[in-house]
C-alpha cells in the first residue's frame, strides 16, 4: 500500500474538502475531556486528544438503532436495516489505535457467525482514519493488552512523525479515494520521511509501558471464582454501568417496542444494556440469574477475560483506559487483573499495575 | 371509560409545590395528542368543571403532611382504577418532609406563632404509598416530562409503565459527561434511578438525588466516596434524605452508620 505524508497545519483544510462528499466525525474538546462529535466546525477538531468519554462504537452500534417501523393503521412494516447506508458517507477521523481494535471486535460479534445487518450497514458506510500514539493517555494500558498497533481496520492511518508532518499509510481503497478528494495536500514519501517514520515508531514503543502479564488468564479466571476480590469489589461497585457505557467494546443491548402517542406507529428499537443492571438477567417469573449485585461486576469480568476467548479469540479489552476514568468508585480494571494474575498465574515479575 | 370512551383520568394535588402538576401544563407539544388517549375529568389546577369521579386512572402529587388528606388521599383510592403518584413529594416524601427529623411543634410555632389549633399537621410527612396502595411511581422534583408521556403511553394501551431500574450514571454516560465524582463533586447520580436523561450532570451540576435510590442501591459504596472527597457523615445523611426523606425507612439505609 502507498505511503504519503500531509502537513499538520493542512489537517483543516483535507477535512473541509471531505465535508463536501462525507460528513466528518472526529475529537472536539468537551469540557473536561474529549468527544467525538460532528466537525461542523473544523477548527474545534483536537487531534492531539488523549482519549474521549466514549469510543466511536456510537457510530457503528448507536445507543437507539430503530430496527423497524410497524403501521399500526394500515398495518405495514418496514425494514430499517438499509437506512443509514442511504445516508452520506461517514469519515471517523482521528481514531486512536484501541479504538479501531475496538471495531475489529465488534466486527467480530456482529459479523460473525450470525450476520447483524444494522451494524454492517453502519460499518459499510464509515471510513476511518486513523492516528497513532507515540505517547500513551493518562489511563491508557494498551500495550499490555496488545492493542496498540493495527494490522487492518483503517482506511487511512495518520503517524506523527515530526512537529510538523503526519505520516500516513493507506489500508483501503476507501483511504485511496481520501487521497484522490485532496490529491494536492498528500506528498509522497522520501527515504528520509521513512526514517521519521521509524524514529517516531521507537519512540512510541520507548513511550508505552507494558504493565500486565495477561497470559493463561483465563485459566486464572477458572481458579480465582471464589476469590474474596470479588466481594471487596462488589462493596465499592454501584453497578451504575459507566464501564460499560464507555466500553469500545461491550456490545449488549436491550430490544423495545416504542409507541408513538397517536398509537399509530411502532418503532422496535435497540438501546444499550449492560450485565451490571438489575435487569438484564431479569427474565418471565420474576427469577434473576444474577440478582445479587456483585455477581453482575464478576460476571463483567468473566466475560471480557475468558468468554471472550472462547467466543472470538481474544479478550474483550483494548486497554483504552475508559473505564478506569469513568468509574466514580475508583474500580481499576487493570489494577484487578493485575491482582488475579499476582496470585494465580504464577506471572512472571511485571512492572506497574 | 368516559363517554368518549377513553379512560378517565383526574389529577390531584397533595402537599407540595403543585410544580408537577404544572409540568403537565407545560407539557404543550403532547398535550392535544395525551386527550386524544385519555379524558381529563377532574383537574381543578386546569379545569373549572370538575367530576366528583370515580376515574380510571388518578394521578397524585405531592406528600401527606396532615390529617385530612389521609382521608382525601383513600377516598380517591376507593373511587380510582389505577393510582399513579407523580414526583419525588408523592414518591418519597420530596422536600416537605425535611421536617421529619425536626420537632414540628417548635416548626409550627415559628410559623404560625401561638394560634396552632387549625392545624392538622400528621407527625411525620409520608409518601402516598404509605397509606393507600400505588401502581406506578414517577419520581423526581419536578416528575420528568418525558417520563409522564411515557408511562400515560403505557397505561393507554395497557402496559405497566417503565421503570429504569439503573442510575443516572447510564444516561450521562450517554450524553458525554466526564464524572462529576472524579472531579471531586458530591455527585449521587450512582445511587439515584435514571430517567431524567442525567440533566443536572449535563449542565455542570450534580445530581441532587431527587429522583430516589435505584434499584438494590449501594449506600456504602457512595457514603465511602463521598467521606474520601471530605463529605462529613452529616453533610452525607442531609444529602442522601433531601428529596427523599423517606428512604430513611429502607432497611439498606438503616444499616448504614452515620
Amino acid at each position: 500500500m502507498p505511503t504519503y505524508t500531509i502537513r499538520k497545519d493542512e489537517i483543516p483544510k483535507l477535512v473541509e474538502t471531505l465535508k463536501e462528499k462525507y460528513e466528518v466525525y472526529g475529537p472536539v474538546p468537551r469540557r473536561t475531556s474529549h468527544v467525538f462529535d460532528k466537525l461542523d466546525d473544523v477548527s474545534k477538531l483536537d487531534l492531539d486528544y488523549d482519549s474521549t468519554i466514549m469510543s466511536p462504537k456510537k457510530y457503528l452500534t448507536p445507543n437507539r438503532q430503530v430496527l423497524m417501523r410497524v403501521g399500526l393503521k394500515e398495518t405495514t412494516l418496514e425494514d430499517t436495516a438499509n437506512e443509514s447506508t442511504m445516508d452520506t458517507p461517514r469519515i471517523l477521523f482521528g481514531v486512536h489505535a484501541c479504538d479501531i481494535n475496538g471495531i475489529l471486535f465488534l466486527d467480530k460479534v456482529f459479523g460473525g457467525k450470525y450476520q447483524d445487518v444494522y451494524y454492517a450497514s453502519n460499518r459499510e458506510n464509515t471510513t476511518i482514519v486513523g492516528l497513532n500514539c507515540i505517547s500513551p493517555c493518562k489511563y491508557g494500558f494498551c500495550r499490555s493488552v496488545d492493542k496498540n498497533y493495527v494490522f487492518e481496520g483503517y482506511d487511512l492511518f495518520l503517524t506523527e512523525v515530526s512537529d510538523t508532518h503526519y505520516y500516513v499509510h493507506v489500508g483501503t481503497p476507501k483511504g485511496d479515494r481520501i487521497i484522490t478528494y485532496a490529491p494536492e495536500l498528500f506528498s509522497e514519501t522520501s527515504i528520509g520521511d521513512n526514517d521519521l517514520f521509524k524514529t517516531a515508531l521507537r519512540k512510541k514503543h520507548e513511550n508505552h509501558p507494558d504493565e500486565l502479564y495477561l497470559d493463561y488468564i483465563h485459566e486464572t479466571l477458572d481458579m480465582a471464582w471464589d476469590d474474596e476480590i470479588w466481594d471487596e469489589l462488589g462493596e465499592l461497585c454501584m453497578n451504575c454501568g459507566s464501564c460499560a457505557m464507555t466500553c469500545p467494546t461491550c456490545y449488549c443491548f436491550d430490544v423495545e417496542d416504542d409507541v408513538d402517542l397517536s398509537l399509530s406507529t411502532v418503532e422496535r428499537t435497540r438501546k444499550w444494556d449492560t450485565c451490571l443492571f438489575h435487569d438484564f438477567a431479569l427474565v418471565a417469573g420474576n427469577h434473576n440469574f444474577r440478582g445479587h449485585p456483585p455477581s453482575r461486576l464478576k460476571y463483567r469480568f468473566y466475560h471480557k477475560f475468558r468468554a471472550a476467548i472462547h467466543d472470538h479469540g481474544e479478550i474483550a479489552c483494548t486497554g483504552c483506559g475508559r473505564c478506569i476514568e469513568a468509574c466514580p468508585a475508583g474500580i481499576s480494571i487493570k489494577d484487578v487483573l493485575h491482582r488475579l494474575q499476582d496470585y494465580w498465574a504464577s506471572s512472571p515479575t511485571v512492572t506497574g499495575g | 371509560m368516559g363517554k368518549s370512551g377513553k379512560p378517565t383520568v383526574g389529577i390531584f394535588g397533595f402537599t407540595g409545590c403543585a410544580g408537577c402538576q404544572l409540568n403537565i401544563l407545560n407539557l404543550e407539544d403532547y398535550l392535544l395528542d395525551i386527550l386524544g388517549l385519555v379524558d381529563i375529568t377532574t383537574w381543578v389546577m386546569a379545569k373549572s368543571e370538575n367530576s366528583p369521579g370515580p376515574w380510571d386512572i388518578a394521578i397524585v402529587e405531592g406528600s401527606i403532611a396532615k390529617e385530612s388528606e389521609i382521608e382525601r388521599i383513600k377516598k380517591i383510592r376507593e373511587n380510582s382504577g389505577l393510582l399513579v403518584a407523580i414526583g419525588a413529594c408523592a414518591t418519597h416524601g420530596g422536600l416537605p418532609a425535611m421536617r421529619n427529623v425536626l420537632d414540628v411543634e417548635a416548626m409550627q410555632e415559628i410559623v404560625y406563632g401561638e394560634k396552632t389549633e387549625h392545624l392538622d399537621v400528621l407527625e411525620k410527612i409520608m409518601p402516598v404509598s404509605h397509606y393507600v396502595k400505588v401502581d406506578a411511581e414517577l419520581p423526581g422534583c419536578p416528575m420528568d416530562k418525558n417520563e409522564f408521556v411515557e408511562a400515560v403511553k403505557a397505561i393507554a394501551i395497557g402496559k405497566t409503565p417503565f421503570v429504569p431500574n439503573y442510575s443516572v450514571c447510564y444516561e450521562c454516560k450517554i450524553r458525554e459527561n466526564a464524572c462529576l465524582i472524579n472531579e471531586d463533586k458530591f455527585c449521587m447520580g450512582p445511587v439515584t434511578q435514571a430517567g431524567c436523561d442525567a440533566l443536572c450532570p449535563t449542565n455542570g451540576a450534580v445530581c441532587e438525588g431527587c429522583r430516589g435510590p435505584v434499584a438494590q442501591v449501594n449506600w456504602g459504596a457512595e457514603f465511602k466516596i463521598l467521606k474520601e472527597l471530605g463529605a462529613t457523615p452529616e453533610e452525607i445523611k442531609r444529602r442522601f434524605l433531601k428529596y427523599c426523606p423517606s428512604t430513611a425507612e429502607m432497611p439498606a439505609f438503616k444499616e448504614l452508620t452515620f
